[in-house]
C-alpha cells in the first residue's frame, strides 16, 4: 500500500483505513443516486409545461386560438412527452332563448 | 504522532461526507416537492379562474331567459340562475359554488354573490389543497318593445362592473 514502510505499519493511513473509505465512498455514490431529485428531462418537461399552461390561460382569456399561442388544439404526434390545458369556454348568447349554453372545452396542447 | 490519528481523521471526514450528502439530498427531495406543490396550487386558482368565469356567463345566460317574451317584461327567475350554476359548475370536477342573486336597490340591476371553492389533491404530496374566495357578478337587464303594438322584445344584458354588452338578442 502507498505510504506504507518496509515494516508494514503505515504512517498516513492503514489499509482498513483505505478500505473504509472505500467502502464509504460507495454508499455515498449509493445514497446520491438513491436521493436523486427528478432527473434532468422531467425537470426540462415540468419547466415547459408550466410555460405552455401559461400560455394556454393567456391565450384563452385574450381569446386566442391554441395556434396563436404557439400551441395546437391536440397534443403533436411527433412528442416525446405532451401537455394539455383544458379551459372551459361559455357562449352565453348562444341565439337560443331558454335554452342554457353548454360549457365547451378548449384546449391548449403542445410538447416537446 | 499518536498511532490511529490518521484513521480517526478520515472516519471523521466520512461521517461528515456522509452528513453533507444525506442534507444535500435531503434539500433536493424537499425543493422537488415544493415544485409540485406550487404547481399544484397554481392548477386550483386556474380553475377556479375558469368556474368564476363561467358561473359570470352563466349568470348572463340565466337572466337572458327569464325574460317574459310575451309581454317582454322581465321578472328574476332565481331558481333558474341557481339550475343554471348547477349545471355549469359540474363541468369542473373539484370546484364547487354557493350562490344567492338578487335585484339590487339600482333598478334593472341584479346581484349574485357568493363563494367559488375549488380543491384538488396534490401529486406527491399527498394532501389536499383547497382554495376558496367570493365572487361578486353585477348585470344590468333592459327589456324594451321597440314598436308598442305588435313589435319584437329586445333583451339587453349589460356586465355592470365593465360596462360590456354581453347579450343583445331580439326574443
Amino acid at each position: 500500500m502507498y505510504g506504507e514502510n518496509k515494516t508494514g505499519k503505515g504512517f498516513v493511513f492503514s489499509t482498513d483505513a483505505a478500505l473504509g473509505i472505500i467502502v464509504v465512498l460507495i454508499a455515498a455514490a449509493s445514497m446520491t443516486m438513491l436521493y436523486a431529485p427528478d432527473s434532468s428531462w422531467q425537470k426540462i418537461f415540468q419547466s415547459t409545461s408550466r410555460s405552455m399552461a401559461d400560455s394556454a390561460v393567456v391565450g384563452f382569456y385574450m381569446n386566442k386560438v391554441p395556434a396563436d399561442m404557439g400551441l395546437e388544439t391536440e397534443i403533436p404526434a411527433a412528442v416525446k412527452q405532451g401537455y394539455c390545458g383544458r379551459i372551459y369556454d361559455y357562449n352565453a348568447d348562444n341565439g337560443a332563448p331558454g335554452i342554457q349554453s353548454a360549457p365547451m372545452d378548449r384546449n391548449y396542447c403542445g410538447g416537446i | 504522532m499518536k498511532k490511529g490519528i490518521f484513521s480517526g481523521l478520515i472516519a471523521v471526514t466520512a461521517i461528515m461526507l456522509i452528513g453533507v450528502i444525506m442534507l444535500t439530498s435531503s434539500a433536493n427531495i424537499k425543493n422537488s416537492g415544493s415544485e409540485n406543490i406550487a404547481q399544484g396550487i397554481w392548477e386550483i386558482k386556474k380553475e377556479w379562474n375558469n368556474a368564476r368565469y363561467l358561473l359570470d356567463k352563466a349568470t348572463t345566460d340565466a337572466l337572458a331567459d327569464s325574460a317574459n317574451t310575451g309581454p317582454c317584461t322581465f321578472a328574476l327567475d332565481a331558481a333558474k340562475v341557481q339550475h343554471y350554476y348547477m349545471d355549469t359548475i359540474a363541468h369542473i370536477p373539484g370546484c364547487t359554488q354557493a350562490f344567492t342573486v338578487a335585484a339590487t336597490a339600482q333598478a334593472g340591476n341584479y346581484q349574485a354573490t357568493g363563494t367559488i371553492t375549488c380543491s384538488k389533491k396534490i401529486s406527491n404530496d399527498f394532501s389536499i389543497k383547497k382554495f376558496e374566495k367570493p365572487a361578486v357578478f353585477t348585470k344590468t337587464v333592459s327589456v324594451q318593445k321597440d314598436m308598442p303594438a305588435a313589435g319584437d322584445c329586445t333583451v339587453i344584458i349589460t356586465d355592470a362592473q365593465s360596462g360590456l354588452v354581453e347579450i343583445s338578442r331580439v326574443v
